[in-house]
């Protein structure tokens, strides 16, 4: 068994080629970007690269090379069931409601009247997201069904870019003041209002559909829950101050006692569902008091979790002590 | 067993209704633009939708919504190993490569740098192509390397648009010229120029990748075969004049003479490799002629195929006369 791997510094290949050279694991590192990437993988069994949602080049193609591989008998990481509907919550809205929902109810529509019938007979407030963004980015409170019609008609008009300037400076400003960001970071956020990321420059803006959640109200934070390999870990993450928005507050509890077992346990119960590799689900809390899904992404911050102080057994038993949960994934994939 | 069908006009799912009918096999028709589709299709086993390269909506979801489908348990029309690849010539860049099918060998680049060095030591004419587009849409020859560099500049610049105005006005020009084509076709050619497409301006510009094929000299046909459900059909299609494309001339011939049954093998083969329902291969000859594959599609037009005079099953044998393969679709289902 030969691994090849796609080395980006600072995601899960860092520690997925410290496992491997610790462990003795056949491995050689690949790059996917190259024209020739299925002939230097030849010699290996298994493909495993940490693609990103944040780089271009790899929302171009890193899940159509996955595809491939795959159907050549090779083993990836990740894999189909794992990645299709990463960074895409059109998609997961879909698959949530087909495997039995527990998402937060969700609306799509691909038309400018749909939209506006729908915002006639609905009530507000409601979350605007776009598809595809994580920390929050491209996530709003929508209060009056006037700025819904704004949105729906920048969705089928200009449509958004991907990259949301004044968002971005107003979450710098938060950071720095909450000490998590130094001044740098202000003037680099200011010089953002000006000079788009590579991202939004090479990607067409978002348009022709609008997607709205309902809004949870009183949830003063959200989990997340890690399952991978049978086992899962999870953190708080407590709400920027006067926001809704928890994903990227910077703000996280990792304590045993923060975190509730029936969020663990319908984690499991997912990911069993959804035959995924590894997946992080965000949970918010609904007026019943049940744990429901408010979208799911294979990757997360290699260093975010690295604080948590145990993990959960598939037969929720808690092991206390650190682990290195990108190890799990290689030896998930042996 | 009932099957939901959404329904477009002048797509598969004309035949679809007609053959349920006749048959009396249970079905309704479903629209999966709604934000219910899930629910609407609840009561269903089967999901079959002809969706469509063109329909900016379709690009935007179909895919995601099929698969999540699939996820719960039913079937659909196209499934994941049909379509994740449908419209997409870097996918099938990868995959044909994986399978290790007899394809024309191809490139692409990520950035600017490796496609300049490239350029620096290959040799032209080369055949640039955008990853998505039928019927010779966004397929250009490239004599030169002063030309490619040009188009490596665009591809990493302000990009392409995913509608040729100028190519779709030549190819309205060229077919009303060769009596394919009325004079309205014609004045819609002139208006495309002043107006562009629903889908170009939903989905703006193609960029941050540049895609190349070898070109294959002394081809003055290409051969298209279809394999639905262990039968196949073909059609050769003549180059246009003065040019080396031949998908979307519009000048076909059917005859059983013209058709080499390894070429029909081949496909068989390629099909069982992808697992793929419906495969529409289009192939051209190297210099030894022997079939390569250029490009794949689960969907083609409705009309085209109608005049072919037979079709070969897998121990290729032909069987003539008529036929619908729209109903071998629904039949593979059942």
């Amino acid at each position: 068994m030969k691994i090849a791997i796609h080395h980006r510094p600072g995601s899960f290949s860092d520690r997925w080629i410290t496992y491997c050279a610790e462990k003795g694991i056949d491995h050689k590192l690949v790059n996917c970007y190259d024209s020739n990437i299925m002939l230097q993988l030849k010699d290996c069994d298994a493909l495993m690269w940490h693609f990103s949602h944040v780089d271009y080049k790899d929302v171009l193609f890193a899940k159509q090379l996955l595809y491939s591989v795959a159907q050549s008998g090779k083993k990836t990481f990740p894999d189909y069931k794992t990645c299709w509907h990463f960074d895409d919550k059109v998609g997961q809205k879909y698959l949530f409601e087909v495997i039995g929902s527990h998402l937060v109810p969700s609306y799509v529509f691909y038309s400018r009247e749909d939209a506006k019938k729908w915002i006639e007979t609905t009530t507000f407030p409601k979350v605007f997201k776009l598809r595809n963004g994580s920390a929050s980015q491209n996530v709003k409170l929508v209060n009056s069904s006037n700025h819904a019609r704004k949105l729906v008609k920048q969705a089928f008009g200009k449509g958004f870019t991907q990259f949301d300037r004044v968002g971005h400076l107003k979450e710098t400003i938060r950071k720095y003041r909450e000490g998590k960001m130094p001044l740098m970071g202000i003037f680099k956020a200011v010089g953002r209002l000006f000079i788009s990321t590579k991202f939004a420059k090479m990607h067409s803006k978002e348009s022709g559909y609008i997607y709205f959640q309902d809004f949870i109200p009183n949830n003063k934070f959200d989990i997340r829950v890690i399952v991978i390999a049978g086992k899962a870990f999870a953190a708080k993450r407590i709400v920027r101050k006067n926001d809704f928005r928890a994903s990227g507050s910077g703000n996280i509890l990792y304590q045993k006692e923060q975190i509730p077992i029936d969020s663990i346990k319908l984690a499991f119960q997912l990911t069993n569902n959804l035959q995924t590799q590894c997946v992080a689900f965000d949970f918010l809390y609904n007026d019943a008091g049940n744990p429901v899904v408010i979208e799911m992404s294979y990757g997360f911050p290699t260093f975010a979790t690295d604080p948590c102080i145990g993990y959960w057994d598939d037969a929720y038993k808690f092991h206390g002590g650190s682990f290195i949960a990108q190890n799990w994934m290689v030896e998930s994939i042996l | 067993m009932r099957i939901a069908i959404h329904h477009r006009e002048c797509s598969f799912s004309d035949r679809w209704i007609a053959y349920c009918i006749k048959n009396s096999i249970d079905y309704k028709l479903v629209n999966c633009y709604e934000s219910n589709i899930i629910h609407q299709i609840k009561d269903c086993e089967i999901l079959m939708w002809h969706h469509s390269h063109v329909d900016y909506k379709d690009a935007l979801f179909a895919k995601q919504l099929l698969y999540a489908v699939a996820q719960g348990g039913k079937k659909t029309f196209p499934d994941y190993n049909t379509c994740w690849h449908f419209d997409d010539k870097v996918g099938q860049k990868y995959l044909f490569e994986a399978i290790e099918a007899p394809c024309i060998p191809s490139y692409i680049f990520y950035n600017k740098k490796d496609a300049i060095d490239w350029v620096a030591k290959t040799n032209f004419p080369k055949v640039f192509k955008l990853r998505r587009g039928a019927g010779s849409a966004n397929v250009k020859l490239v004599k030169t390397a002063k030309q490619a560099l040009s188009l490596i500049n665009r591809a990493f610049g302000k990009g392409f648009s995913q509608f040729d105005r100028i190519g779709y006005f030549q190819n309205r020009l060229n077919k009303y010229r060769s009596g394919k084509d009325n004079l309205i076709g014609v004045l819609k050619g002139i208006g495309r120029m002043i107006l562009n497409t629903q889908f170009s301006k939903q989905f703006g510009y193609e960029k941050g990748y540049i895609y190349f094929q070898d070109y294959i000299p002394n081809n003055l046909f290409d051969i298209r075969v279809i394999v639905i459900s262990g039968k196949a059909f073909a059609i050769k299609r003549m180059v246009r004049k003065d040019d080396f494309r031949a998908s979307g001339s519009g000048n076909i011939v059917y005859e059983k003479e013209h058709f080499q049954v390894d070429t029909v093998k081949l496909a068989f083969e390629l099909t069982d490799k992808i697992q793929s329902q419906c495969a529409a291969f289009d192939f051209i000859y190297d210099s030894s002629g022997k079939p390569m594959v250029v490009e794949l599609s689960y969907g083609f037009t409705i009309e085209g195929y109608d005049p072919c005079v037979g079709y070969w099953d897998k121990s290729l044998q032909f069987h003539e006369g008529s036929f619908i393969p729209q109903d071998w679709m629904i039949e593979s289902l059942l």
